[in-house]
């Protein structure tokens, strides 16, 4: 008996007897797929890869902290309360509280300067920054809490100041009219940015060399991830208990992540273009397949004589569309994935290719299939087999 | 008994072209029949017909004492499907195909199972005298071998009948003359085939032959021995052993052996 419809295996065999014969227009007409899969790959799974490595870093750095920062109100500078480090440390989830306060004091390089370096702050820090901020010493050493005056600079600063390498013999700066010497320098931190361009001094010799009132400006608090967001308003209701507001809580990792996230907008955009390409792919397959009924129309009607069903016939070029948007999904996706290897590893990024966007660049080539076969299939199956068969 | 029965065929395109008019033929199982005619004279609109790849304007055919008209396109591909061998005088073959390829393409849509194919169509083309071109291709073949090929693929399946048209019409005479042998050992094996042709020669070496001229069938050879005797039943061998013109009379559009 014959059979309207061919088998899986059969549908394969008659479907790819186009492609085979004609090699060089198929792997033109999938490629075009192939560009818009790619493209999909490609805007999903580099933006990942890059997520990937600022989760990687903010874990290293610590999604762990808290900034509190008081809240400024007209020309009055409000600071923390002086005993902010010790009430911070006795709220209870808190592992590790540090303040550091903002001099005021001028920073030269030389006493021979007429004036200070207002892009430099002098800072003040009291209690385990280091730690609470991964700070990394990378020329010198940190701050050890001797009686000379002594001071680490921050690496924008020590740029600034032409000290990103430290000297061998001993150098000093004056800050307030006090000569400091400096002893190391900080590594660049992305949980501090404004630490870059600081020198930072301790807390006892910023009370002895330049003011013995010295008052808090801001304060990180390190505590277990899970309490975080419990412990915001804590915060804020013990540094300030009569009005909270005053002071503001909040977590320096989240600005690092916003700034990834505007990032995403970007990956939309591109997303809208690959679904272009996509578009402009399934336009040039459709083209191919019409082209192939054209040429083909004696085959069809062979075909027909032979006693294939119409339906065969449009399984026939159905196939042959599908296997041509396949293809061409398949070499996007390997193509995509391995522009993404190479970009992300050239980046020291962790490699990140959402399998959900393999299996929906897959999906969508083989709906871009579908669309594009609909037209040229139903026109070769409606072919009539004399007049398919007379046809030159 | 017949195979297949043409009763008033007519066939128009557009109201002024008739490509066939009340053709009546008659194919009996196992024969070897030839239909003759120049070009323009409604042969491959007879073949067609014959094969269910067109459907007349008016008449009945037959096939198998069913008649045809009330089929569905469904219906009428399936019968081509399981009944019906075509030879063309083009081959049709896939270039990109080795000859057992091309001729499982003839048993795919005969519903044979994948597994039973390959050795259907070895089995075909060793009838055909093929069975050392198994693997090659129609460019590797002679254009005799390839026209082999095409038979083998129209008799794969074990058709009711296969209809070759021009089989020899793209052959030099020495392969055209095999083809006709292996057409003539085939129809002494038991297959019933229909030759359309516009070569006299061709035709001469057929049993029975109707000649067709301008839609009409004009002669037929040999006379049926029962039924009265109609015009075109008395045109003798020899005019139907050349092509049929103009003036061979087209009083009756009956070739049908009664």
């Amino acid at each position: 008996m014959s059979r309207a419809r061919l088998s899986f295996l059969d549908a394969l065999a008659v479907g790819t007897v186009g492609l085979r014969s004609r090699r060089l227009r198929s792997v033109l007409a999938a490629l075009g797929i192939a560009i818009g899969i790619a493209t999909v790959v490609l805007v999903t799974s580099i933006p990942a890869s890059s997520q990937a490595d600022l989760d990687r870093r903010l874990s290293a750095l610590g999604a762990d902290l808290l900034r509190v920062d008081p809240v400024q109100s007209g020309d009055e500078v409000r600071t923390l309360p002086p005993e902010s480090q010790a009430m911070l440390g006795r709220v209870g989830p808190v592992t590790g509280a540090a303040v550091v306060a903002n001099t005021h004091a001028a920073v030269r390089s030389s006493d021979l300067r007429p004036q200070g370096d207002g892009a430099i702050t002098a800072l003040a820090v009291s209690g385990s920054l280091d730690e609470l901020l991964r700070l990394r010493v990378a020329d010198g050493r940190a701050l050890d809490g001797d009686v000379e005056p002594t001071v680490v600079l921050g690496s924008d600063a020590a740029e600034r100041l032409g000290l990103d390498r430290l000297p061998s013999a001993p150098v000093t700066i004056d800050i307030g009219g006090v000569a400091f010497t400096v002893v190391g320098v900080l590594a660049p931190s992305p949980l501090a940015v404004d630490l870059q361009s600081a020198v930072l001094m301790d807390w006892e010799d910023a009370e002895a060399w330049l003011d013995p009132d010295v008052r808090p400006t801001v304060a990180y608090v390190a505590a277990p991830v899970e309490t975080i967001g419990e412990l915001r308003p804590v915060l804020a209701s013990t540094l300030s208990p009569e009005s909270p507001g005053r002071v503001l809580v909040s977590r320096p990792s989240d600005v690092i992540a916003a700034k990834q996230a505007s990032g995403a907008t970007f990956a939309g955009m591109s997303v809208g273009l690959a679904g272009v390409a996509l578009l402009v792919g399934g336009v040039g397959i459709a083209n191919t397949l019409f082209a192939s009924v054209l040429e083909r129309r004696r085959e069809i009607g062979l075909r027909r004589a032979l006693g294939a069903q119409r339906a065969s016939i449009r399984t026939q070029f159905m196939t042959e569309a599908l296997c041509l948007c396949l293809a061409g999904g398949a070499l996007g996706s390997a193509g995509g994935a391995v522009v993404t290897v190479v970009w992300a590893t050239s980046r020291g990024w962790p490699v990140v290719i959402p399998l959900g966007v393999i299996c929906v660049g897959i999906v969508a080539s083989l709906v871009t299939g579908v669309l594009a076969g609909i037209a040229p299939s139903v026109r070769a199956a409606r072919l009539a087999p004399t007049l398919a068969l007379s046809a030159e | 008994m017949s195979v297949l029965e043409l009763d008033d065929v007519t066939k128009t395109y557009g109201p002024d072209v008739v490509a066939l008019d009340r053709v009546s033929l008659r194919v009996e199982r196992g024969e070897l029949f030839t239909i003759v005619g120049r070009s323009g004279s409604g042969k491959s609109t007879l073949m067609n017909i014959m094969g269910t790849l067109d459907a007349p304007t008016s008449g009945t055919v037959r096939f198998d004492d069913q008649d045809t008209s009330g089929l569905t396109d469904h219906e009428t591909t399936e019968l081509r499907a399981r009944s019906i061998g075509f030879v063309f005088q083009s081959f049709h073959l896939d270039d990109g195909q080795t000859a057992t390829e091309n001729v499982m393409t003839g048993l795919l849509y005969a519903g044979v199972p994948r597994r039973r194919r390959r050795g259907l169509a070895a089995e075909a083309l060793d009838r055909v005298g093929l069975s050392h071109r198994l693997l090659h291709r129609p460019p590797q073949l002679s254009g005799g071998e390839r026209q082999r090929v095409a038979i083998a693929r129209a008799i794969a399946k074990d058709p009711t009948i296969v209809l070759a048209d021009e089989p020899t019409g793209a052959l030099d005479s020495r392969n055209g003359e095999l083809v006709i042998d292996l057409l003539e050992q085939l129809s002494s094996e038991g297959a019933t085939i229909a030759v359309i042709t516009h070569d006299a020669t061709v035709a001469a070496r057929s049993p029975r032959r109707v000649a067709l001229h301008d839609g009409v069938i004009v002669g037929a050879d040999p006379v049926r021995p029962a039924g009265p005797a109609r015009p075109a039943d008395l045109a003798g061998p020899a005019d139907l052993a050349r092509p049929a013109g103009p003036g061979a009379g087209a009083a009756s559009s009956t070739g049908e052996q009664r």
